[in-house]
């Protein structure tokens, strides 16, 4: 676990102009602009994407909270946000997965650059996630050899793009990177400021982190969402209601089957989102297969053939060179791993000719013991 | 895939010192078997005339490492003549965990008498599936399943199975899922047959079991169990 805070690398400590005051908490329309004293900003909301901090970290029960990233014109949002009286600190949410914030702040502490302008600070996030970006794809071994040319020969555009990645940090005082722990990172869920931050895998995540994370990924209505999970009566859907009551975290039990779903989904919709694939949109254009919507093979529980579809859409146009378990040196594809459908069996035997010119060999076979 | 990661803590299923290991569960990938000879490569004795050398004792043990879409007829899903077993024989002394390299050996530590045998991928010979019925020790759990399928295709290809993040663990699932409700079929009936006739079947909204399985796995299970009579444990 790292447990460097982001702050010390910050010419100033992070603080809010517009409406907030420290110690306050605000409730009401976004402020338009907030900044860093020194006069930089962090945010805007009318242009989120453009700035360091592109999202706002908002209590569960902020209403109307629509993920404004990437789009032009985000409309107003009533938020609740605090301001921790004496320490100037907000908790905010970077679009930068916690990993590459990880590996900024360590590269900028093997340079011995402490004194580092906040303005830099995207794009040291984007040049360290594009060499830490794979590590979120479930590939462990990254060679510091990587980050370091990564570092040097970032275009701005990639760190641009780069930054409007979907996973979250909060910086502050005591902000706390966290180190990616294989699929950890990808989910992107976390606790709380101060506190020594865990964002869990799916395979360990709780129900309320799977099906935020699903929401988040897939912008889906929960009510969609809900379809692809089965009740207690075999073959009956979960309700609206209950699937929001698991995304709130008012109700906490899932049965097996609906957490293996729900990890299956989040592991699915993280490798496309990794891959740039507008989820909402695949879900529901129709595929080749029985003409059938992405959405409704996962309804019918046709994950094979959803994964199929899935391999099939991500270009293996990436490459990056990893160690292998024997010590090598191997060019990885991050492209699709497909397989065979079953679908593809055939479902016939073919008959072999027999051949009558072979002389049958059969008595002349010896058996016999053998202390191997 | 560092240290032998590739290789899960507990790769059995079941395992058993003597037959039979799992007994209503159908043959399948991995299993290994106990007493069925080892064929050897023929040589000539005199032209035209070839000898076939089997060795055999008691304690002979070989592993299924076929698929069950090569092992078994697509029509009938019986296992087909001359299926492919590997000899398993034991560990080699210098070959330990994390089992590097030695691509044709998959390791089988603790199979028997609390011995460490390697199945020799490099020695594989067919065999009649009527020898083999009661006389298995072990199955594989799908961690097991996942680590035969890496180290088949590391084996015959040099595939450097990084390349296929999740690959072999998706088929294993597919493969235990589909032996899992298999083996509540043959409980619950007593043969095999019919079984992927049942799969065939419409589940949900047209779809089939088959096609179904990978995300109704568990309620797919509940209704055959029902079907046949039988109560699941929890």
């Amino acid at each position: 676990m790292v447990t460097e805070t982001i702050s010390p690398y910050l010419r100033t400590p992070i603080s809010v102009g517009g409406k907030g005051r420290t110690g306050e908490i605000v409730k009401g329309p976004i402020p338009e602009t907030l900044f860093a004293y020194g006069g930089e900003v962090i945010a805007r909301p009318s242009a989120t994407g453009h700035y360091l901090v592109s999202e706002l970290e908002v209590k569960p029960d902020a209403v109307d909270l629509t993920p404004s990233v990437g789009t032009s014109s985000p409309r107003r949002r009533n938020v609740q946000f605090e301001f921790d009286r004496g320490r100037g600190e907000l908790t905010l949410r970077v679009v930068v997965p916690e990993a590459a914030v990880e590996r900024a702040i360590l590269e900028v502490q093997r340079w011995n650059r402490n004194a580092w302008n906040l303005s830099e600070f995207p794009a040291w996030l984007g040049a360290a996630q594009i060499a830490a970006g794979r590590a979120l794809a479930g590939v462990t071994q990254i060679t510091q050899k990587s980050i370091a040319e990564a570092m040097r020969v970032v275009p701005e555009a990639q760190v641009e793009a780069a930054i409007e990645g979907n996973s979250m940090l909060r910086i502050g005082p005591h902000a706390t990177p966290v180190r990616p722990q294989g699929d950890k990172a990808a989910l992107g869920v976390e606790t709380s400021v101060g506190d020594e931050s865990v964002a869990p895998s799916p395979r360990d995540a709780s129900v309320k982190q799977l099906t935020a994370r699903l929401s988040e990924l897939t912008r889906l209505h929960d009510d969609e969402l809900a379809q692809l999970f089965l009740g207690q009566a075999s073959r009956e859907r979960v309700s609206r209601e209950h699937y929001q009551r698991w995304r709130t975290g008012r109700k906490e039990n899932a049965t097996a089957a609906n957490r293996r779903r729900m990890c299956f989904l989040v592991l699915l919709f993280e490798r496309l989102a990794r891959a740039e694939v507008g989820i909402r949109d695949w879900v529901r254009n129709t595929t080749e297969i029985d003409n059938l919507t992405p959405f409704e093979l996962l309804r019918l529980g046709r994950f094979d053939d959803v994964d199929h579809l899935a391999a099939h859409l991500m270009p293996a146009s990436e490459r990056e060179e990893v160690i292998s378990p024997e010590g090598r040196p191997v060019l990885l594809e991050h492209g699709p791993a497909s397989f065979t459908p079953r679908s593809e069996e055939p479902t016939t035997d073919l008959v072999f000719e027999e051949e009558d010119d072979w002389v049958e060999n059969e008595d002349d076979v010896d058996a016999e013991t053998d202390d191997e | 895939m560092d240290g032998g990661e590739w290789f899960p803590p507990e790769p059995y299923l079941e395992r058993a010192d003597e037959p039979v290991a799992r007994p209503d569960r159908p043959i399948g990938m991995g299993d290994v078997f106990l007493g069925h000879p080892v064929i050897r490569g023929a040589r000539e004795v005199k032209p035209t005339q070839w000898r076939v050398k089997t060795a055999w004792k008691p304690e002979a043990l070989a592993m299924l490492v076929a698929h069950p879409c090569s092992a078994r007829a697509n029509e009938t899903s019986a296992l087909k003549d001359n299926i492919s077993l590997a000899p398993v024989v034991p560990m080699p002394a210098p070959f330990e965990r994390p089992w590097s390299g030695y691509y044709e050996l998959f390791p089988l530590p603790d199979l028997y008498g609390s011995n460490d045998y390697v199945a020799d991928l490099s020695r594989v010979f067919p065999c009649l599936p009527e020898y083999l019925e009661g006389k298995r020790i072990a199955c594989l759990n799908e961690g097991g399943l996942a680590a035969l399928l890496d180290r088949l295709a590391r084996n015959s290809t040099r595939l450097e199975p990084v390349h296929v993040p999740g690959h072999f663990e998706a088929e294993a699932e597919r493969l235990r899922m589909e032996f899992d409700l298999w083996e509540i079929w043959l409980k619950g009936h007593g043969e095999e047959a019919g079984f992927h006739e049942w799969m065939k079947g419409e589940w949900l909204d047209g779809s089939s079991r088959l096609q179904s399985m990978r995300g109704h796995f568990e309620e797919i299970c509940a209704s055959l169990a029902e079907e046949v009579g039988l109560e699941l444990e929890p």
